[in-house]
């Protein structure tokens, strides 16, 4: 039976078998199903599981055996033609492009896109990755959404975004990749804004979806200038046309554009992904995208759709090496969203918002590693993609096992020492967190470390200092995530138990249909990372890709996938035990020195009015009242007016006094110098660094002030314009169609001679006129 | 030469039509049984259609897919067979085959409408006009031309005067037989005057004797003078200006079936006659012609439109929307006679039938869809009276909406396809250089018709928010027989169908305007782009 499905049969399950659960999902649900509505998802997803692990098997046993390295093995089904036409563009010989040029003699070419499906290594991995964690979260939501009236909604969307999600890994075109690249992002769209009743949640979807238009409006660019230069938009050759990443290109017989041309196309493919994947400057939708229900932040926001970008990438990548300017911006916009996410996530106190960002570090992980474009670069951030989707999953599911008791509460000052009441989640955060921070022998530390390797290779390979500087931020984000990390599992889990009273009598362990899933995923994030990287396995097994079987083609004997490095990896494990055992220390006792800490970055010593307290243990409230939680608010050091007191203590404020003129303008002046006086004070309250950190870097706000208030500007006037000028032209001259009408209609007064009488007049009247214009 | 017994054979189908109206006419005065009768109206639009089957189409080569040229012409002379007065040409199997699908549509729709003791002269009036059609279609004479016309034109009296007793009716039934009597004056002295300055009443004859440029005060002045008599006289038929009046006033007064079949049977038969008199031949026409087509379609237009907005009376608002589209439809012929000497010539009549038959599956069936609805005593009148429709009587509503939506020409609908093809052959029109006819104007009437268009979908989506927006004042009793509600959502299949795989039919239609310059060098096919499922063809010339 297992011989007998064919990979085209298994294919077409895949994203099938999703798809059938949202429609099945949407039908029955909201009626018949109700409270059982999970069913067809389930099933679904752990079909479609299933038939991934089958394909994945089945495909390794047809790569070629004696694992050559620069062999790309793939096939593609073409289910069905979805556009196409014919002789849609004449490339000029005068552009004199060469990855035109170089097709047969300057013939028109068919613009043809068909719905093909492919398979080789890479999809496969994909495949086995979205579909298996996506059949555990769908489970555990069993458990998460249990009671919520959207529960069928839920699901079917989860069931959708499954199927465009597997879609996007396996369509061979990039206008495909397009179409199941929105797919997703409305999917995202909808589950983000899920609770769409809550004003934050539905402006998050907003955002989300709104910053992801910009990046996918460089995409699209790309599309369009890779049609012109390549003339095809397919992954593989057709028939007709060669594809922009087929085997004719690989081999040698067709090029890759390179130069200005080829830059743009990959810098504007950077842009879309940079939207996706939540790389700066487009990271800001996604620490808001966590106002979703928490198995959609670590489904889509965590461990799947978040990683389109480093999947599209890793795809391109012979593009990138054709353009290496791109691949160096790429490294270097991963790195500095890596360590600035990382310096954010060191001061939240939403234990969703702490993962969130040291999301959005981890793909800037992944980028730097791709951006190295070697194959042990690409090997190593896809690796990383891998075993982060089991952990950064683990942990956002932890987190909401964590919500779930503390009845959805999420800041991490009103709850502590939780160990003993969530015992089972408590462990498996803690597998979670290690490996995350990197710590041996889970799988963090495996993936990490490829990437710290891939750096290094190639900071030695080329001796750049560009290249040293960035295998150094990535050692520092290294120690970021270790501190960071232990910090928000120390303060939830450890300290004094404290538990908000919004709980009420939740505050225990999650249902079964909730551990389990965390159990499972805790096993993945341990064990994925030793088993598969011990004898670099999946490295040999994703250079099969032709894209990446190309690369390693190019670069010859030194392709091979990063080696072990025993001083990297001594390196990274020191700073990530340094991060812990920092986190540890600060955070395990009475969180003095956190206080004093704090004190000193965010410059409170400029200011003697405030005297170093225990921060975090205080409540929000209190934390609202000093003004550093939102970045809203107002600093508590004003222009603060001596004189200005409203205790009335000064005399001349009262009564119409002679002096009053010139003591009014000298309470001015005052003020006016005090206010310069503590400018620099009042500044430094913004940008302490730990004001810095806890803003986010003011990333929103300077949209705020650059784009979104502009626009909101020029869309008020073009609402004014049209209500005014468009509107009053519209109404005017529609209304004339209806005067006319009612002039013409007194002709109809019902009298048959009146009619033959019109009837002889009108052409009469037909003649003349035509016989006037004839003339 | 043919006999007479092939001439027979050809004439078969309008003779078994005719036989069998008779039939039908005199029988129910003896046996006044609904059903029996029905049955038998059926079975002899089957038969004529059977018997049109036996002749076969005239073989038109189909272009071929492929992106180059070939050569396509006008079928085989062999497969066109000319009987005495008639000829059976491309234009005319294509006709008479819409007639026959219109008499089956007709008779099914009929299926309970007027008395009982009465209704064998109802659709035995129904079969002779459609054969009437089928007649007009394929005449090459004037007598029969006029025969044909005239074969549409009586049994519409009866018809009228057969539908509700009552004084608007009777009012109605006066109108139109006093002002069709009128039109018919009309085209009959256009005739005498063809006549008198050619000698000859064989359309062929008629324009062979006038092959040099006719102006309307030289040589061929009395013959201009005759055609756009002709013109004006049709144009009561097309129910276009400026004969336009009686067509609210009857449409308000009469049966739904009744309306049904005065808003497609004349306009066939007049459009045909149109096309025959105007197109047939290859003759040089004066600017004066297509001046005054163009002019005609732009005063249709805007007179139905705009007057169909001050509407709250459903059948005068659908009166005044056929006027409309009468007037849409001159469109094409104006390009068509403005252009005849090339391919855009050949694309606005080919759009002009396009639209003629999406025009009446449409109206054919909203007419059907207001029988359906009607009570036994009262037709529908007030656009109100629909209000609610869409909870109550889903499916007839889904089926009215989706024609409301096709008659304003919105996609995918088989309107949509109809005004793209006029509009498109009019911006050719406008752009064409080749022949030396290029006309600015014909952007003014692609302006006009958009504008137009524009207007019409105000009163069509009215309808189409009346249905389903509204909630019902008053319970209506559909008793118009599920036949008349079949008809309606066939229809409205029929729109969609045709909608989305427009190809068929815009083949059909092109390969049924082919034949008409049959003197002429074979056309050069080329299969345009293929864009959106939407497959045309431009067709150029060597």
């Amino acid at each position: 039976m297992f011989e007998a499905i064919s990979l085209r049969t298994l294919l077409i399950l895949i994203p099938a078998l999703p798809l059938s659960g949202a429609i099945l999902t949407a039908i029955f649900g909201p009626a018949i199903l109700r409270r059982q509505s999970h069913w067809p998802t389930v099933l679904g997803l752990a079909a479609s599981c299933i038939c991934s692990l089958m394909l994945a098997v089945k495909w390794q046993g047809q790569l070629p055996q004696d694992g050559k390295a620069g062999q790309g093995v793939e096939e593609v089904v073409t289910l069905w033609e979805w556009v196409g036409i014919p002789q849609a563009y004449a490339p000029s010989p005068a552009t004199g492009l060469a990855a035109i040029a170089a097709t047969e003699n300057h013939a028109p070419l068919d613009f043809r896109i068909d719905v093909s499906l492919r398979i080789d290594t890479l999809t496969a991995t994909m495949l086995v990755m979205v579909t298996l964690i996506s059949t555990l979260v769908a489970v555990y939501s069993v458990g998460y959404m249990h009671g919520d009236e959207g529960y069928w909604r839920f699901f079917s969307y989860l069931s959708l975004f499954v199927f465009s999600m597997t879609m996007l890994v396996t369509v061979s075109n990039f206008v495909m990749l397009y179409v199941f690249w929105e797919g997703v992002g409305v999917c995202s769209y909808l589950l983000i804004g899920f609770w769409y009743r809550n004003p934050a949640a539905a402006a998050a979807g907003k955002k989300a979806f709104l910053v992801n238009r910009v990046g996918d409006f460089g995409f699209a660019l790309a599309l369009f200038l890779m049609w012109m230069t390549y003339g095809s938009l397919s992954f593989h050759d057709t028939d007709t046309v060669a594809g922009v990443l087929g085997a004719r290109r690989f081999a040698g017989e067709l090029s890759f554009v390179g130069g200005g041309v080829g830059t743009a196309i990959c810098l504007l493919l950077m842009a879309g992904a940079c939207g996706k994947s939540a790389q700066f400057p487009l990271h800001v939708w996604l620490p808001d995208a966590m106002e979703g229900p928490t198995p959609v932040s670590a489904l889509i926001h965590a461990a799947t759709m978040v990683t389109a970008g480093v999947y599209m990438i890793a795809r391109c990548m012979p593009l990138f090496v054709a353009a290496p300017q791109a691949a160096w911006v790429v490294a270097w916009i991963g790195a500095g969203t890596a360590l600035m996410a990382g310096l954010i996530a060191l001061t939240q106190f939403d234990l969703k918002r702490v993962l969130a960002y040291s999301t959005v570090s981890q793909l800037g992980y992944m980028f730097l590693a791709l951006g190295m474009a070697t194959l042990g670069g690409v090997t190593a951030g896809m690796f990383h993609l891998f075993t982060h989707a089991f952990f950064k999953a683990l942990l956002f599911l932890g987190a909401g096992s964590v919500m779930h008791a503390m009845g959805n509460v999420i800041d991490m000052r009103r709850f502590g020492g939780l160990r003993h009441r969530l015992p089972i989640t408590h462990a498996t955060f803690a597998i979670g967190c290690l490996a995350l921070a990197g710590i041996f022998p889970l799988s963090g530390f495996w993936s990490k470390d490829a990437i710290l390797a891939a750096v290094h290779d190639q900071a030695h390979a080329t001796g750049a200092s560009s290249y040293r500087v960035l295998y150094g931020m990535a050692m520092g984000t290294a120690f970021l995530t270790a501190f960071y990390t232990f910090r928000a599992f120390f303060m939830t889990f450890y300290g004094p138990q404290r538990i908000p009273e919004e709980a009420g009598h939740h505050a225990h362990e999650s249902p079964k249909v909730m551990w389990i899933p965390l159990v499972v995923l805790a096993l993945f994030a341990a064990l994925v990372g030793p088993m598969l990287e011990w004898t670099h396995a999946f490295a040999h097994w994703l250079q099969y890709t032709p894209s990446l079987a190309m690369m390693a083609q190019a670069a010859g004997a030194t392709g091979a996938p990063a080696a072990f490095h025993w001083d990297v990896a001594v390196t990274s494990t020191a700073v990530a035990v340094a991060g812990v055992a920092l986190a540890a220390f600060l955070y395990l006792g009475h969180r003095r020195e956190v206080a004093a800490l704090q004190y000193v970055f965010r410059f409170g010593w400029m200011n003697p009015s405030e005297a170093p307290s225990d921060w975090e243990s205080a409540s929000p409230h209190a934390a609202a009242v000093a003004n550093v939680t939102r970045p809203g608010g107002h600093p508590t050091v004003t222009g603060h007016c001596p004189s200005d007191h409203p205790s009335g203590s000064h005399g001349h404020e009262h009564g119409p006094g002679l002096l009053a003129l010139p003591a009014r303008l000298l309470k001015a002046v005052g003020c006016g110098l005090w206010s310069l006086l503590t400018l620099p004070l009042w500044l430094g309250q913004f940008v302490s660094p730990y004001q810095m950190s806890h803003s986010k870097f003011f990333v929103d706000e300077i949209y705020d002030v650059l784009i979104v208030g502009p626009l909101r500007g020029l869309a008020h006037i073009s609402y004014v314009l049209d209500r005014v000028l468009v509107d009053g032209l519209v109404n005017g001259v529609g209304g004339l169609p209806v005067r006319l009408g009612g002039w013409l209609r007194k002709s109809q007064r019902g009298f048959v001679s009146l009619y033959g009488l019109l009837t002889v007049v009108g052409m009469v009247l037909v003649v003349v006129v035509s016989f006037w214009w004839g003339v | 030469m043919p006999t007479s017994l092939d001439m027979l054979f050809r004439m078969t189908p309008e003779i078994l039509l005719i036989v069998g109206a008779v039939w039908i006419i005199v029988g129910n005065a003896f046996a006044p049984q609904r059903a029996g009768w029905w049955v038998m109206a059926l079975a002899t639009v089957a038969m004529a259609g059977w018997a049109l089957a036996q002749q076969g189409m005239p073989v038109v080569p189909a272009p071929s897919t492929g992106g180059e040229s070939v050569h396509v012409g006008s079928a085989d002379a062999d497969s066109v067979v000319v009987a005495g007065l008639a000829i059976h040409d491309e234009l005319a199997q294509a006709i008479r085959w819409f007639a026959i699908v219109l008499a089956f549509l007709l008779v099914v729709m009929a299926s309970r409408a007027g008395a009982e003791s009465l209704f064998g002269e109802q659709l035995g009036s129904i079969l002779l006009i459609l054969a009437g059609i089928m007649i007009a279609a394929s005449a090459t004479n004037l007598v029969l031309l006029f025969l044909g016309l005239e074969l549409v034109s009586i049994p519409t009296y009866i018809l009228l005067f057969l539908g509700r007793a009552n004084r608007q009716s009777l009012e109605a039934t006066a109108k139109y037989f006093l002002l069709s009597i009128l039109a018919s004056a009309v085209m009959l002295y256009g005739f005498s005057f063809l006549y008198g300055s050619t000698g000859s009443m064989d359309l062929s004859r008629i324009s062979a004797n006038v092959r040099e440029p006719a102006s309307p005060l030289g040589a061929g002045g009395i013959w201009t003078m005759g055609m756009v008599l002709v013109l004006l006289g049709l144009s009561f038929k097309l129910g276009s200006f400026p004969a336009h009046f009686y067509a609210p006033d009857v449409y308000e007064g009469t049966t739904s079936v009744n309306a049904a079949l005065l808003a497609v049977a004349p306009k066939v038969a007049g459009i045909v006659a149109l096309v025959r008199l105007f197109l047939m031949n290859s003759m040089e026409v004066h600017p004066f012609l297509w001046h005054m087509f163009l002019l005609l379609a732009l005063a249709t237009m805007t007179i139905g439109n705009v007057c169909a907005l001050w509407q709250n009376n459903i059948r005068r608002l659908l009166a005044y929307s056929s006027i409309a589209h009468a007037g849409y439809m001159l469109i094409g012929l104006a390009v068509a006679l403005a252009m005849w000497k090339t391919s855009t010539g050949l694309q606005g009549a080919s759009a002009t039938l396009f639209y003629l038959v999406v025009y009446a599956i449409a109206v054919l069936g909203t007419f059907a869809g207001l029988a359906y609805l009607a009570s036994a005593r009262d037709e529908i009148q007030d656009v109100e009276q629909l209000a609610g429709m869409g909870r109550s009587y889903p499916v007839v509503a889904g089926a009215l909406g989706l024609l409301m939506f096709s008659l304003s020409g919105i996609p995918p609908l088989a309107g949509f396809w109809g005004k793209l093809g006029l509009f498109a052959s009019a911006v050719e029109a406008a752009g064409v250089s080749a022949a030396g006819v290029r006309s600015p104007w014909f952007l003014v009437l692609v302006v006009g018709g958009a504008l137009n268009a524009a207007i019409a979908a105000a009163y069509y989506l009215r309808i189409v928010r009346t249905l389903f927006f509204r909630s019902g004042t008053q319970q209506l009793a559909p008793e118009g027989g599920s036949g008349a509600r079949n008809v309606a959502v066939f229809a409205a299949l029929l729109t969609l169908a045709v909608g989305i795989l427009p190809g068929p039919l815009l083949v059909a239609t092109r390969n049924a305007t082919c034949g008409l310059n049959r003197d002429r060098a074979p056309l050069m096919v080329t299969a345009a782009p293929v864009s959106s499922g939407h497959q045309d063809s431009i067709v150029t010339r060597p």
